[in-house]
Order: C-alpha cells, then sequence, then structure tokens
C-alpha cells in the first residue's frame, strides 16, 4: 500500500508519457494502476516505452520543429525539480520508468526552454501554417554491415542514449546500449550541421 | 468516475489537444537535403540572440541557436526557437485594407499609398509616425527622414517611450551619453548581481543563464533580488529583499548613506570621476560633497526600513558587498526602475552606488540597463526615433545638430523643426483630443499597450489611423488603411541589442501574398507625395528626397516594389545613417563587415592595420579608442566636463496614486516567459501558447485566503480608470508580497491597461505600468 501511495504522489504532476502508460495499463488489463511499483516497472522498461510508442508518443509528437525544445508534458514544476528525474547520471533502477535523461550538457533553467503545457490543452489562438522540419529520416550506411551516419545535428543531443538508448523512442532505440562512444562508428553528416563550412 | 478513468480522459484528452494544436506539416527528408542555414539576431528581445534559421522551399521550417554568436553561445529560450513558427499564423495580413462604410476592405497596394500621401499632403504638421523598438534601423532611420525632414514636423516617437526612455534620460543626466558602459562579457565575470526590481529569468532568460549556469561549472555568484514579488528569478537568487513598491529610490540613497556613513566609499574614483550634483530637474545645480552627505541623511538604515519594508540588516548585508572592494559587482534593470514615475531619478540613484563603491568601468563591475525590444537601442536611441531627437545622438534643439542633418539629408535651411514633437503618450492623447489628424502605426499595438487605455487610446477610429502590421491586434481594428509588412527574415534588417552590438541579417524567405517591407512603404508613400507636388519631399537640389544610387551612380527608383526588392536598399539606408553616428562617438561598423560577422559592438573604430575593432566598456581607457590617455575612465561626454559623470541627490518621494481605504491593493503589471509585449506573434505558436493560453491575476496567499479566493476563481480588478475581470492564480508561477497583486499585459482579451495608469516620469515621459491602486473583488 506504501507504493500505491507512492505512486500516487508521483501521479500528481504527471507527465503525458506516465499518462500514456497508465492507460494503455489499463487498456492491457493488467490490473490496478499501481499495483506494480516503480521498481518492478524500471526493470523492464522496454515494455513500457513500447506502450507509449503504440500510444502514437514520437520525437516530434508535442514539439513545434525537429530541433525546437519539446515542451513540458506535466505542470506544476519549479526550476530545481527537473534534475531529480531528468540527470543522465540518475540511476535507471531508480527511475520511474520511460523518464528520459537530458539529452544535452547542463543548462540549470530547464523552464526557459521547457514550457508547460495547459490541461486540457488549449483552443488555439489561431491555427498555425507553419510547416515544420520534421525527422530527418535515415542515416545513410555504406552496406548493410555499416553504421549508419547520423542524420541530425548533435549539439544539444550530445547524450546520445536520451533518445536512443533503454528509455528512449522505440523507433530510434540502439540495438547495443551497452556502448558508449557512439559516435567513433555514426559519424555526423556535415551537411546536417549548420556551423560546418 | 475512479482516479484510474480519471486520469485515463485527462491523458487522453491533452494527447488529443496536443495533436490538435501541433503544427506537424511536411515531412522533409535528410535535413541537409535542400535546407539552408543563415544567421540572424532572434526577432524577440532586446538580448540579441544569434539564431540560425532554417530556409527549404521558400519557407522557414526550424531556428537553432547560433553557436558562432558570443551572445547566446547556442543557447536560445522558448520564444526564439519559436520565431520562425511565429510568421505563419494563418491570419497574417497578405494584402492592403481601407476602411469604407466602417469596414475594412481589400484594396490594392496602388489605392492605400494614394490614400495615405493624400491625407498627409493636406495635414502634414498634425500627421504622426508612432513607431517601435523592434523598426530595424534603415525603417527607423526611413521613418526619421521621412517626417523630420520631409514633412518639417517632429511628431515622431516609439513605442520604446514605454519601454526604456527612464534609462535613456538616467544615462544621459548621469553621463552625458546614451547607453551602458559594460557588455555582455562582464556577466562571465562578476562575483555578484544584483538585481533591481528584474525577473530575468523569464524576461531575459539567456542572460540569466549565462550567469545562473556559471555556477555549474563551480564558480560563484552571489545573487541579490530586490523585487515585489517572488518569481523564477528568486528561486537562484542567494538573498531576496521584498520591498513596498516605489521605495527603490529609498533603498538606493540608504546604500550610499551607509558607504558614506562607513567611509567605504572609494575617495579617490568618486574624485577623479564624479560632480555631485541636487534638483528634481534634468539640469540640476551643482552641490557640494558635504551638502550630499547631509542630502543622504534621511536614508539611514532603520529610515529606510519604515518607507521599503527591507529590514536595515539585508539593507547593510547588500551595502558591505558594495563595500567590499574585492567583489565585482553588476546591477541590472529593466522594467521595474524604468515603468516608473521617478524613472529617471532611480536610474540616477543606482550609478550613484556603482559610482560611491567603484563598482564600475572594470570587468565584472557595471550598472546594466536590459532593454525590452530588438533594436530599442539600434533604432530607438542610436537612430533617435524619438520626439526631440535627431541621428546619432543629435537633438532637434540644437541649431547645430538640425544644421548637420539637414546637410547631411541636402535640406533647406530650416526645414527641420526646432520644437520637439508629442512624446508617445501625449501623442494618443492629442489624437482623441483631434489635435493630431492621423498617425502612421508600425511595428507595435499602441491600442493594446498604452497605459489608462480608456483615456489614452479613444477616439483612434475616428481619427486618419494607418497601421502596418504582420497580423490582425487590438490597433489594426481602429485603423482606416492596414498595410501588410514582411516581417524579420522575409526582409533584409539591422538591429542593435543591449550591448551596443549591431547585428546584421539577409531575406531568406518572401513575405506573404502581397506583404512589403516597411521600409518600402514609407518610400511609395513619401513618393507619391513627391509626385503630387509636395514640396517636404524634395531635396535642395530638386531631387526626391530618397534618392538612391547604384555603383554606376545610376538613380534607383526604390519606391516600386519591383525594383526594390531587388535591390538591398537597407544597405544604401544604413551607410547613408552611419556617419551620422560618429559625432557622437557612436561609431557603428560598416554595413559588410556586420554582414560579415556576428556583429559588433561600438564604438567601432578601424585599427593601424585598417582591422575594424569593437569597443567590449566604453569610457575605459584600453578599450574605449576615445578615451584620453592616461584618465583610466573617461567619461568623455559628462555634462560637468572633466571627463566626470555626476552623482545625483534624488529624493524619494512617494508614488502618485497609492493604496487607500477605497483601493486598497498595488497592481502591477509585466510580462510572463511564453510571450513576447501584446503576444501578437507569440500566441500563433501552438506551444506557446498552450504553455500560456490567457492572463491572470497573480495573488499573495493571505490575500487570497481574506477575501476567500483561490485558484481559477473569477477576480474583479477596479481602478479609478478602469476594471477588468480574470482568473486568480494563488500559489502560481511567483508570488507577489501581500497587498499587491500582478496581471500579464498580453492577452488582448483581457487588457489590464484599461485599469492602469498614465501617470508619466517628468523628464523621460515614461509611464508607470508598475504601480497603481485597485479594488480586488471575488467576481
Amino acid at each position: 500500500m506504501v507504493k500505491v501511495t507512492a505512486v500516487l504522489r508521483i501521479a500528481a504532476p504527471l507527465s503525458f508519457a506516465l499518462l500514456a502508460i497508465w492507460s494503455k495499463m489499463g487498456a492491457d488489463e493488467s490490473g490496478v494502476a499501481g499495483s506494480q511499483s516503480p521498481e518492478a516497472e524500471a526493470d523492464s522498461p522496454f515494455v513500457t516505452v513500447e506502450r507509449e510508442a503504440q500510444l502514437g508518443d514520437s520525437i516530434t509528437s508535442s514539439r513545434s520543429f525537429l530541433y525546437a525544445p519539446p515542451p513540458m508534458p506535466h505542470t506544476g514544476m519549479k526550476q530545481d525539480d527537473c534534475l531529480n528525474c531528468h540527470a543522465p547520471e540518475y540511476d535507471i533502477k531508480k527511475r520511474w520508468r520511460a523518464i528520459r535523461p537530458i539529452s544535452h550538457q547542463l543548462y540549470s533553467q530547464c523552464l526557459q526552454c521547457h514550457v508547460e503545457q495547459s490541461r486540457p490543452a488549449a483552443v488555439p489562438f489561431v491555427l498555425s501554417d507553419f510547416l515544420a522540419l520534421d525527422l530527418p529520416g535515415k542515416g545513410s550506411r555504406n552496406n548493410e554491415y555499416a553504421p549508419p551516419t547520423v542524420p541530425h545535428k548533435v549539439f544539444m543531443r550530445e547524450n546520445c542514449l536520451s533518445c536512443h538508448g533503454a528509455t528512449g523512442y522505440s523507433d530510434y532505440r540502439t540495438s547495443h546500449p551497452e556502448r558508449s562512444q557512439c559516435l567513433q562508428c555514426h559519424a555526423p553528416e556535415a551537411s546536417a550541421d549548420y556551423t560546418r563550412p | 468516475m475512479n482516479r484510474r478513468s480519471f486520469l485515463l480522459k485527462t491523458a487522453l484528452s491533452f494527447a488529443a489537444g496536443i495533436a490538435s494544436g501541433s503544427t506537424k506539416g511536411l515531412s522533409l527528408g535528410q535535413p541537409g537535403d535542400g535546407l539552408a542555414w543563415q544567421k540572424a539576431p532572434c526577432r524577440f528581445c532586446g538580448t540579441g540572440c544569434g539564431v540560425m534559421v532554417g530556409v527549404k522551399d521558400g519557407r522557414v521550417v526550424a531556428v537553432q541557436g547560433d553557436l558562432e554568436n558570443p551572445v547566446n553561445k547556442g543557447l536560445l529560450c522558448a520564444k526564439g526557437y519559436h520565431a520562425g513558427a511565429a510568421m505563419y499564423g494563418r491570419d497574417r495580413l497578405r494584402y492592403p485594407l481601407i476602411r469604407k462604410g466602417g469596414k475594412l476592405v481589400r484594396a490594392s497596394w496602388d489605392e492605400a499609398v494614394d490614400a495615405i500621401a493624400r491625407h498627409i499632403l493636406k495635414n502634414d504638421d498634425t500627421f504622426a509616425i508612432y513607431g517601435s523598438g523592434q523598426w530595424t534601423i534603415p525603417e527607423g532611420y526611413t521613418a526619421m527622414k521621412f517626417l523630420k525632414g520631409g514633412c518639417g514636423s517632429n511628431h515622431l516617437d516609439p513605442n520604446a517611450r514605454l519601454c526604456m526612455a527612464s534609462a535613456v534620460v538616467g544615462m544621459l543626466t548621469t553621463y552625458g551619453v546614451d547607453e551602458p558602459s559594460g557588455c555582455y562579457d562582464d556577466f562571465d565575470v562578476c562575483d555578484t548581481v544584483v538585481l533591481w526590481g528584474n525577473n530575468m529569468a523569464e524576461m531575459h532568460p539567456v542572460l540569466w543563464s549565462r550567469i545562473v549556469d556559471r555556477r555549474a561549472k563551480g564558480e560563484r555568484v552571489e545573487i541579490f533580488d530586490l523585487g515585489v514579488r517572488r518569481t523564477r528569478t528568486t528561486e537562484s537568487a542567494d538573498h531576496y529583499l521584498e520591498f513596498n513598491p516605489h521605495s527603490d529610490l529609498a533603498i538606493a540613497n540608504g546604500l550610499c548613506y551607509l558607504l558614506v556613513k562607513w567611509e567605504a566609499y572609494d575617495k579617490g574614483w568618486v574624485e577623479r570621476h564624479c560632480s555631485f550634483r541636487q534638483g528634481e530637474d534634468g539640469a540640476g545645480k551643482p552641490m557640494t560633497f558635504a551638502e550630499y552627505v547631509s542630502f543622504l541623511e534621511d536614508y539611514t538604515p532603520e529610515k529606510v526600513e519604515a518607507i521599503s519594508g527591507v529590514p536595515a540588516a539585508k539593507l547593510e548585508l547588500l551595502a558591505r558587498r558594495f563595500a567590499d572592494k574585492s567583489r565585482k559587482i553588476l546591477s541590472f534593470w529593466c522594467m521595474g526602475l524604468n515603468q516608473h514615475t521617478r524613472g529617471t531619478w532611480v536610474n540616477n540613484l543606482v550609478y550613484n552606488v556603482h559610482f560611491l563603491s567603484g563598482q564600475f568601468g572594470a570587468p565584472g563591475k557595471t550598472a546594466f540597463s536590459l532593454t525590452g525590444q530588438p533594436s530599442a537601442c539600434g533604432t530607438c536611441r542610436e537612430v533617435g526615433t524619438l520626439a526631440h531627437a535627431l541621428p546619432g545622438g543629435r537633438v532637434v534643439m540644437k541649431d547645430s545638430h538640425r544644421a548637420d542633418i539637414e546637410r547631411a539629408w541636402k535640406l533647406p535651411k530650416g526645414r527641420i523643426s526646432s520644437k520637439p514633437g508629442h512624446h508617445a503618450v501625449s501623442m494618443f492623447q492629442a489624437l482623441q483630443k483631434g489635435d493630431l489628424s492621423g498617425a502612421w502605426v508600425q511595428v507595435t499595438n499602441p491600442a493594446h499597450t498604452m497605459p489608462n487605455l480608456n483615456e489614452v487610446a479613444g477616439n483612434l477610429e475616428k481619427r486618419f489611423l494607418v497601421v502596418s502590421d504582420i497580423y490582425p491586434t487590438a490597433t489594426t481594428k481602429l485603423a482606416s488603411v492596414v498595410l501588410p509588412s514582411a516581417m524579420w527574415v522575409e526582409k533584409n534588417g539591422v538591429f542593435g541589442n543591449s550591448e551596443r552590438r549591431t547585428q546584421q541579417w539577409y531575406k531568406m524567405v518572401e513575405p506573404p501574398g502581397e506583404a512589403r517591407d516597411d521600409v518600402w512603404q514609407m518610400l511609395a508613400v513619401a513618393r507619391r507625395l513627391y509626385d503630387l507636388g509636395y514640396k517636404g519631399m524634395t531635396n535642395v537640389d530638386g531631387e526626391f528626397l530618397f534618392t538612391f544610387r547604384d555603383e554606376n551612380g545610376e538613380s534607383i527608383e526604390a519606391w516600386k516594389w519591383e525594383e526594390y526588392r531587388k535591390r538591398n536598399v537597407d544597405r544604401i539606408l544604413y551607410e547613408e545613417y552611419r556617419p551620422l553616428t560618429h559625432m557622437k562617438r557612436k561609431n557603428v561598423a560598416p554595413y559588410d563587415e556586420l554582414a560579415a560577422t556576428r556583429g559588433l559592438r561600438w564604438p567601432v573604430a578601424q585599427d593601424e592595420r585598417g582591422q575594424w575593432r569593437e569597443t567590449k566598456r566604453r569610457f575605459v581607457e584600453g578599450e574605449d579608442p576615445f578615451v584620453k590617455e592616461g584618465s583610466q575612465i573617461d567619461f568623455y561626454w559628462g555634462p560637468d566636463g572633466g571627463g566626470k559623470a555626476r552623482i545625483w541627490a534624488r529624493p524619494y518621494k512617494p508614488a502618485p496614486e497609492e493604496p487607500d481605504d477605497e483601493y486598497p491593493f498595488w497592481l502591477s503589471t509585466g510580462r510572463v516567459l511564453e510571450h513576447w509585449h501584446s503576444g501578437t506573434m507569440t500566441r500563433r505558436v501552438p506551444q506557446l501558447h498552450s504553455a500560456m493560453p490567457k492572463a491572470y491575476v497573480e495573488l499573495n496567499p493571505k490575500d487570497a485566503a481574506t477575501l476567500n479566493i483561490s485558484t481559477g476563481d473569477r477576480v474583479r480588478l477596479v481602478s479609478r480608470r478602469g476594471e477588468l475581470t480574470l482568473p486568480a492564480w494563488v500559489n502560481g508561477r511567483s508570488l507577489p508580497k501581500a497587498g499587491l497583486v500582478f496581471v500579464p499585459f498580453f492577452d488582448e482579451d483581457l487588457l489590464i491597461n484599461k485599469v492602469t495608469l498614465h501617470e508619466y516620469d517628468a523628464l523621460s515621459k515614461e509611464p508607470d505600468y508598475k504601480k497603481c491602486a485597485v479594488r480586488v473583488e471575488k467576481a
């Protein structure tokens, strides 16, 4: 019961991801929400991420365009709260399911870029005709066994595992999360990097 | 409904909402594929972050922080990342509109240009231009030449009057010339930060990060936040000094009192670089140091505590920092000190503190005025699009200054009027009364942002109001003619930011529909006036006032859109303006240098090898090329001569309207992180709108409990001028002090400026949006 309470307490500032998982759990008839402890879930993070992916969460599902900072899917946060869960060194076993570590170097003022979204979502002020730079597609590879190139810029995405690791997006997850020196094999495409000549 | 199904429902409605508000469009394949990146300064605030704009198939599809720009080093804020998306609201103005039979109907450019020219032809002395700190430098320069050179009237003022006029007059009365001495490099080396009523975390987020992120590297930065509400900025501060609104005057004097009493002020610095001055106006009278000391007797810590509510011990703590010569102290302010009925005075007083302590003119030691618009400095202050000013720090009241400009523009002698025109608030009062027949409003939204709207911005629909804008706004609704404008990277541009950095960008995409550059709009009307025989648009050679020539000396018919769009008219206008900056040593860099760099900070001068060198710190020997050798610090425009700046005795006086029994609360207004000014651009970005969909009133929880108000309740705010009902937010993003309520001003459906006061600073003419008295009622 203690664990159930703990889950409900975490549920107060719930993330979209979390809600998505939860709703999926209901559909699976996998039992009452909260009957599984966070620890148990963390042992099999892939399952929850799959569920999340099935619900349509993708790297661009809420952000304005490929390189835009994703909005925050939960509310009521203070500046100091973010790294409690999103710090890259945070132990995955202790982290609640699919919470992603930050992808970039430590800027301390998270909320200056990652803005909260109102719930329920606000009626649009005026519709937008913005056509966003969308997913970059796959990097190119020389042959079937060659490592693909990185098709997007690396600045602000220095921590590859944020998107490609165990808690990342299912479509882009690495097959070899145990390797940490990603760029030694996956060379970033110069054309995707505006700082290159 | 059990808890889980409730959560499920919320989750689904949230997901659906995001999808419907989403801006998904094309999948564009490989980013490198046909995608080109080009530099520009950000469209929004005065920080002047560098952005890289991604363009594909003639559209802006992405924006990134520019790693090579020293202002932001790759980082942006939520607004900056969405500057591209802000261009694509579905209701962009695409063709000119003219009011016929009470309705705005589609018209041709020719018809619109003709209507404006014919109105000015008959009313040239009662026609005003109301511009903006979002004008590019060439736009402001064109407007200035159009009205002051062409029409011979000075009724030209920018919205920057509402924003940083007090900082300008503060600098002019303190060291005789506008714009800060320090620069952003100081942010990287200071060890103590003092925020004077400034919520940097939301208003200048990238600069705030530049300071606070230093802590992550193990550097120590002690932050004092002086404010009337706890904000996101306070979360990172070491000390919070909560004061009663308007008592900042007493606090600054109190710090000076302690420095003098402890004999901890920097005697040598003050003797070398300062003179003392007293009086309420801009000129004042000289005073001795002894007289200044006796003036300060009114500001003992106990007396300051009684006025401000800041405990004497906290004031002493801050004063001890200023007394510590090993410290490097940086003060920041923006609207808190500027939108103030004693704005000039309180600006003067902050310099006093820094001068007495010698905390000025060295790395990390300065008093830094932040600006809110991307070119408030570059256009309004340097070009001088103000009712009394001429380009490059000149004023219309001075014969020699007018003569300079008449010569430069080839005007007949006496064309420029010596009488200052209407400043912003007075301009709209004159429009209301009918003293002005009409106005051309560009890049701003006065029917939303003027204080005390009911009284100040009335009758606009009865005048000949021309509005150049990109979206429908509160102001376009009242217009006689609406002109669709090109925005940001739909045109060439030059902005000047808070640290004297001039930045240039090239046009990257075409404006939508028939939208055209503001510069072109003015050239077209000027030319029509010329064609109609209006003398003002002719120079002494009998040529059109805006005659441009190409490299071969051939005249360019820039008033024709097809001709204009083929050329870089911006470069011609900027290079015409550039020599005018030299008189006051505000030498800006050549256009081509700006194009090749991420901007340069003026004064920019060539060294012996012909390299253009920028200046980090003005008035500082070894950095500023115009400083006298051996002087260390030389305020070379100091109003008292001798390279000295003034320390002013400016007293604390109560605000013009303070809470009483009938109206017991202070009302303060301001901005939020997500929206920029009146929200016309940022509210059209789904992510930003969803983050901050509407205005609210923030209350202190104790006040809320007393009034039985909780979050979401509708609350009516009533002042002597108007009222507004809006939802309450208690324990939300910020925590106002007891007795104060705060409302953001971005929401055009909840116009808080119907409630605000239009009293303004007698010297700067900047109104006070931060303080008036209201009654708070549960609606």
